[in-house]
């Protein structure tokens, strides 16, 4: 019976949002455990289940369709690819060219989506037959207890016994206090907290739902876990990944609902009394199945079709354009190719939406220069600690786990770490005595800082940047020279690892398709923000949601290494000896660039890199400037160097809720050769992954890349497109009345629970697009690469992204449907 | 130089209230402007005004609103030292917060309501600093109160922060009800409520203990002081500028200028400086603890700054004005600069965690809890964890009867309409009875006239609504105020109107009954004035029930919310 509680609980476990603490915000797909349904069934189901919206409201497809977002073309390809019976009986009553008029209509009303079963199922018959207000007696008190336990640093006394289990530390709290810890303490419950946790659980299920009613223990389980989806996530993903706190506490969900209940069971008690009736029973009917179960019965309302028609419409409107643009460009092709001698300079991007532009301008500065993409951690799967950690951190994607750990030590040791003390925030003011003094001294002060920070915003301790972490005083300890792991990481890599690693980057990208430039830059990025609880969503998601920086840096440094090269000519790379790698920080928001190990560039390579830095700062400002048209307070016609100072006041405003835009907008992705995109303004919607097809035969390169593109870009693609589509649910709702929660997460107001997914700030100009996937290879490599992971297939055959295939040799367009690519039948709407 | 008269700053905040509820709602530019322009100005006339009080140019206000036979409702505004220090940080702290809200809530829906609403507090809290006398003082008071109100409940679609909305309110309608009472007794005593010329009678320490007793429980409530301090942390839902200008800086710090304000009054009274003592100082010791496992960031600078409000009534108790004048400029720029820079803790203490030069987490202060024995430790902790149980006094002592009443004699569970309608009539009760127990009926037709109009406002906005939602009871939240955004217009000016909030004409004619009560006896303006209290929890609990809260599926036709349940 104890296992079948567990069980019952890992599978609820599945449901509930999975998102670790804030100083680990990795973007994931929201709906991940829905991924076993194809797309609009798992986010329908996904609705019912949270009470969630599934497509935007009605109006706004009508409004994107008079702004022109939406294109008739679409709309028709829509209606006739669609299966729905709505769109079965538009192909069958009307022509064509009338649908769109029909979606348009009125006729459908608009909807909103029905409360999810945390509102109208099982439990809600407290509310509903007894008017028992269960959520607001318990939560305030469940949720101050859980911040409690697992405060990380804001509460000046920690919980007693934070070395315990959640369970122990309340029963501690209910046994050794002579005052009331309400209502565990009330008397007919007490008892229950002496057993475990999953007795508990039973004994008073067992009384809730009546005899015999064990199969629904879980369905009330659930329900009660989604009531606070923010809490019960955190405290799922923490049984889990304990690893995720520095100071890590030992919980389990079994544990909160056993508290929960007991909680539900004491105020019962108190309202109805010993003899109430058990919420099964011969008038009360159990309740239906749930909506991800198979026997679920789904149906689909006439608005919400007439809605899905029309989220079809607008992300094959995007597609149409974007086919368009490169299609277009293909023919137009020799006007960009590439030189015969060798290009000037080469540079390494990561394929995140925000470099493509920064890529264009300074492509644009010179023919000679060439850039490519790839994953922003360049291959170095490492934990990385700098001069100024205490301790390690993963700097590579989420799914890979590092072997290798990297170490920054100082060359100058005159240098001293600053102090980074801020009297104002520190806890010092909390205290009565302490707060009595500061706030007669200091008081006045802090006004004073208040007006400096709003009318001259400047670089302060409490600003986070991934610039501060570039020390031109310090060096990468690479090279690995024993053999023995500490803490269970090696300190460094072989020559033979290093070899590994800048193969992969140089063959995956089509570097070594053609000659080398004299200088190749490798550009890591990261952001800057101040009074930013989400910073960690603002650097690279490939270095898991840090700065990229120390990546491109070790990339850099492995490839000029003398060892390092001649493995590679073994295996075929030919690295000229006047070939110099350098690493350097692109900071997204700041539009800021630093470059690492300056010092060590060799004297004949000196010109060269001032000229490059020259023209990366016009590229920077121009980049600027771009982004800055997307401000809405922020004039379009802003001169670049202008454009850059408004950007890094930005970066350093307290008042300021979108230091940058982020990945919002992102709508596709694009593996192939950089000719196909060279000199295209894509808008900054788009990840650039560099591949050249003709190297890579047999489809393995295309797999691997695959294989962490798909997830990350996918599941950063998804973050944005749910919490777009519902900020409430899925989404944090407006950073404006955030407030921290123990370090761990975000609340509103003091007791609300901890909220998931992004806030408003970030999401509200993005378009709910799923992430189209272009890779130029042929069909058959493509299907055989995607077929190679299990994950990747789910994702492309359940069409969580949209993937197309753009062969290499003839540029036939063909789309991935029921299990295998068809040629693209490609409307002729050029004109 | 011409002497700007007093008026000149209260008035021009809440003409740009008005005139920001002109502007549309979607022309974020032209809010920003009013706001901007109002708030400059506004800092300007604060150096002005208190550059001429230094210069000795007095600008001392004294209009008669109106007179109704015997009845003269005076507005006094008038410049000393205090009014000075709290007027100058009000505009100060005021005009950066509304500069930094300009950024802040860029794009935000709702944020004219924020910025008119900023204003309007920032108006109230001038009229109350600058107040000469008691009445004048319980205007701006409301306006205060209700500003306060409609921040905190600024989401008004979510379910937390209409909830604590109207939680606070009740309190500060408690903290009303003192300083009504005060007022009048304040009048019957000293024959004046100006705060001037009551310094100067002598009266007995004994016959102004009543007196000085409403005054602190006013004041207790509106500052957070022990056992009212658990609302403080509640109140944190609105947009964080509004939280810091609100119980980080100025609105908290009410309560210390009320009791800076009638010091000439209870200062005579041993046993109520005392009790303002004991007052201050079990709320700094119970704050700080409670502080200290708040585990939130705004809850903690919220305690933190209450248990100083703490030590600033001890101050004021033992006569030490200037210090507390002093710790009030320091205390309320530190706490509005915590809670605006709150969203840094992250980042900040995380650095701090991870530094190589840091030990370990930033000083949590174990000193005093470990040396504890494990009992007293843990009863300490489940205390503190619980607010040391303030939130259930004071449901117990203050908010029982009027839920009681709400639900028994108000009906509040069946329709709108119904509680409308008794709420007004208990109006007209009370009217009559107090007109027939005085023999004078002309003083009832103010009330009644401004009390009938309002109720008859409610009645039209009520009647906006579909009749399935009119007639439907009012069980839980049921957010109308998203689709029927007329309706819940009115029906929000007619609840301001029915409890007698400032600036209507239910407030004139409840202050003139108010005065004739007092002629009859202290039983009688007890009556009223909790009759006036319970009242306006009643209509605000029932307006938050129907208006505010997440927006249900109002919006669709009937069969199309049988077809989705």
């Amino acid at each position: 019976m104890t296992t079948t509680i567990k069980d019952s609980l890992s599978r609820v476990a599945r449901w509930v949002p999975h998102q670790g603490p804030l100083k680990d915000f990795i973007h994931h797909n929201t709906l991940h455990a829905f991924q076993e349904f194809p797309f609009v069934e798992g986010c329908l189901r996904a609705s019912r289940l949270y009470g969630a919206w599934t497509f935007l409201p009605l109006s706004t497809y009508r409004d994107l369709f008079r702004n022109g977002e939406v294109s008739e073309l679409a709309v028709r390809e829509s209606v006739e690819e669609s299966d729905l019976p709505l769109a079965r009986e538009l192909r069958e009553r009307q022509p064509s060219d009338s649908w769109s008029r029909g979606l348009l209509s009125d006729q459908w009303g608009d909807y909103a989506p029905a409360p999810g079963v945390a509102e109208t199922g099982l439990r809600s018959r407290w509310r509903s037959r007894h008017r028992l207000k269960l959520n607001h007696r318990i939560h305030p008190k469940l949720f101050r207890l859980l911040g409690q336990f697992f405060d990380q640093g804001i509460a000046m006394w920690e919980a007693p016994h934070p070395e315990c289990r959640l369970y122990d530390f309340v029963r501690d709290l209910v046994v050794k206090s002579w005052m009331p810890l309400r209502p565990w303490s009330s008397s007919p419950v007490r008892g229950l907290l002496e057993g475990t946790p999953e007795h508990a659980i039973e004994t008073v299920l067992l009384r809730f739902l009546g005899p015999n009613s064990e199969p629904y223990f879980e369905r009330y389980l659930l329900e009660m876990c989604l009531a606070h989806p923010g809490w019960s996530g955190m405290v799922s993903e923490l049984e889990h990944h304990p690893e995720h706190l520095l100071d890590p506490r030992r919980v389990s969900l079994t544990e909160v609902c056993a508290l929960e209940l007991i909680a539900e069971y004491a105020y019962i008690l108190m309202d109805l009394g010993a003899d109430f009736e058990p919420l099964i029973g011969p008038e009360n009917p159990p309740p239906g199945p749930l909506p991800y179960q198979p026997d679920y019965q789904l149906e689909i309302t006439k608005p919400e079709q007439v809605a899905c028609l029309w989220q079809h419409a607008f992300e094959r409107s995007y597609r149409l354009g974007l086919i368009d643009l490169l299609r277009e460009h293909r023919i137009n092709r020799p006007l960009f190719a590439l030189p015969d001698y060798a290009p000037k300079f080469q540079a390494f991007f990561c394929i995140d939406d925000r470099e493509g532009s920064l890529r264009r301008h300074l492509e644009a500065q010179d023919p000679g220069i060439e850039t490519f993409g790839f994953a922003g951690f360049f291959g170095v799967d490492c934990v990385y600690q700098g001069v100024d950690d205490a301790f390690p951190s993963k700097q590579c994607p989420d799914p890979v786990h590092p072997k290798h750990r990297i170490r920054e030590f100082r060359v100058d040791s005159r240098r001293d770490a600053k102090s980074l003390h801020h009297p104002e925030i520190h806890d010092d003011s909390h205290s009565l005595v302490r707060g009595f003094v500061i706030s007669q001294t200091l008081g006045l002060w802090s006004a004073v800082k208040l007006a400096l920070s709003i009318f001259h915003p400047s670089l302060n301790p409490l600003a986070t940047s991934s610039l501060q972490k570039v020390d031109d005083t310090s060096t990468l300890e690479l090279h690995r020279t024993s053999e023995s792991e500490e803490e269970g990481f090696f300190s460094g890599y072989s020559y033979e690892e290093m070899a590994d690693r800048v193969e992969r980057v140089l063959l995956s990208s089509g570097l070594t398709a053609g000659p080398m430039a004299r200088l190749i830059l490798f550009a890591g990025h990261g952001a800057s923000s101040i009074n930013n609880p989400y910073f960690s969503a603002y650097d690279c998601g490939a270095c898991g949601g840090r700065g990229g920086g120390p990546n491109a840096r070790a990339v850099a440094m492995m490839a000029n290494r003398p060892e390092v090269r001649e493995l590679l000519r073994l295996r075929g790379i030919d690295i000229p000896v006047s070939t110099w790698f350098l690493g350097s920080l692109h900071d997204t928001t700041r539009d800021e660039m630093r470059y690492f190990d300056v010092e060590a560039i060799p004297p004949s390579h000196r010109e060269l890199f001032f000229e490059l830095q020259g023209l990366m700062e016009i590229a920077v400002g121009l980049n600027a400037k771009e982004r800055c048209g997307r401000f809405a307070n922020i004039s379009p016609k802003i001169d670049p160097r202008d454009a850059i100072l408004a950007v890094r006041r930005r970066s350093v405003s307290i008042f300021e809720p979108r230091p940058e835009l982020n990945h919002a907008t992102n709508a596709a992705c694009i593996v192939g050769r950089r000719w196909m995109t060279r000199g295209l303004s894509l808008n900054r919607r788009c990840f650039l992954n560099s591949y050249e097809p003709s190297l890579d035969p047999d489809g393995t390169i295309l797999a691997s890349l695959l294989s962490a593109l798909v997830p990350v870009g996918g599941g950063i693609n998804l973050e944005y497109y749910f919490s777009r589509l519902d900020p409430e649910v899925y989404g944090a709702g407006s950073k404006l009345p955030h407030n921290i929660q123990g370090l761990i997460g975000v609340i509103n107001g003091t007791e609300g629970d901890l909220l998931t997914g992004l806030p408003t700030q970030m999401t509200e100009v993005h378009d709910p697009l799923r992430l189209l996937l272009i890779v130029e290879q042929t069909p058959e490599l493509a299907l055989k690469a995607i077929q190679a992971s299990a994950e990747v297939e789910q994702w492309v055959s359940h069409h969580w992204v949209q993937f197309l295939c753009w062969d290499y040799y003839n540029g036939t367009w063909h789309e991935f449907r029921q299990e295998g690519f068809h040629p693209l039948a490609i409307l002729e709407a050029v004109s | 130089m011409i002497s700007l008269p007093l008026y000149l700053a209260p008035l021009l905040c809440l003409f740009g209230s008005c005139l920001i509820g002109l502007v549309p709602w979607r022309d974020e530019r032209r809010i920003h402007q009013v706001a901007l322009i109002v708030a400059t100005l506004f800092v300007a006339l604060s150096l002005l005004q208190i550059g001429q009080w230094l210069a000795g140019i007095s600008a001392s206000v004294r209009e008669t609103i109106f007179t109704w036979g015997s009845y003269r409702f005076e507005f006094t505004l008038a410049m000393d030292r205090i009014a000075a220090v709290f007027f100058l940080v009000t505009a100060v702290l005021g005009g950066l917060v509304i500069r930094f809200s300009q950024y802040y809530m860029h794009r935000e829906p709702g944020q004219k309501r924020f910025f008119a609403t900023m204003l309007i507090f920032m108006g109230g809290m001038t009229i109350v600093v600058l107040a000469g006398d008691i009445v004048t003082l319980f205007t701006g008071w409301e306006l205060v109160g209700i500003g306060s109100f409609l921040l905190i409940g600024f989401y008004r679609h979510r379910e937390w922060p209409v909830r604590n909305a109207l939680k606070v309110y009740s309190i500060y309608r408690v903290c009303d009800v003192g300083l009504l009472i005060a007022a009048y007794e304040e009048h019957r005593l000293f024959g004046t409520g100006n705060f001037s010329e009551q310094g100067l009678q002598a009266i007995s320490a004994q016959a102004v203990l009543p007196i000085a007793l409403l005054i602190l429980l006013s004041a207790a409530g509106k500052s957070g002081q022990f056992p009212f301090s658990f609302w403080v942390a509640r109140a944190m839902e609105g947009p964080t500028p509004s939280s810091a200008i609100f119980y980080g800086a100025i609105s908290i710090h009410v309560g210390v200028f009320l009791l800076m304000r009638t010091m000439p009054v209870w200062e005579v009274s041993e046993i109520a400086r005392v009790c303002i003592a004991v007052v201050g100082l079990v709320t700094a010791v119970v704050t700080t603890i409670v502080g200290h496992v708040q585990s939130n960031i705004k809850g903690r600078i919220g305690y933190a700054s209450v248990a100083q409000v703490g030590l600033m009534f001890v101050e004021l108790a033992l006569g030490l004005e200037t210090l507390a004048l002093i710790h009030f400029v320091g205390n309320a720029s530190l706490r509005c600069y915590q809670l605006l820079v709150s969203p840094s803790v992250v980042a900040y203490i995380l650095r701090l965690q991870s530094s190589a030069t840091e030990k370990g987490r930033p000083g949590p202060d174990r000193t005093l809890e470990s040396r504890l024995f494990p009992k007293l430790r843990a009863t300490l902790y489940v205390c503190a964890t619980q607010e040391f149980f303030m939130e259930f006094i004071v449901n117990r002592v203050f908010l029982e009867i009027p839920q009681w009443t709400a639900r028994h004699i108000m009906a509040e569970n069946s329709t709108i309409l119904n509680v409308w309608t008794r709420s007004f009539l208990l109006n007209l009760f009370l009217v009559g009875g107090v007109s027939w127990a005085g023999r004078d009926y002309t003083t009832a037709l103010p009330f009644t006239l401004g009390v009938g109009v309002s109720y008859l406002i409610g009645v039209v906005g009520i009647y906006l609504l579909p009749r399935r939602l009119r007639q439907q009871s009012l069980d839980h939240l049921e957010g109308l105020s998203a689709h029927y955004s007329l309706s819940a217009r009115l029906v929000f000016i007619s609840f301001l109107g029915m409890s007698g909030f400032p600036i209507t004409p239910a407030f004139w004619g409840a202050d003139m009954l108010l005065a004739e009560c007092m002629k009859i006896g202290l039983p009688v303006a007890l009556l009223f004035s909790g009759t006036f209290f319970l009242n306006g929890i009643v209509l605000a609990r029932t307006f938050t029930r129907l208006y505010l809260g997440p927006a249900g599926h109002h919006h669709l036709s009937r069969p199309e919310l049988e077809a989705r349940t």
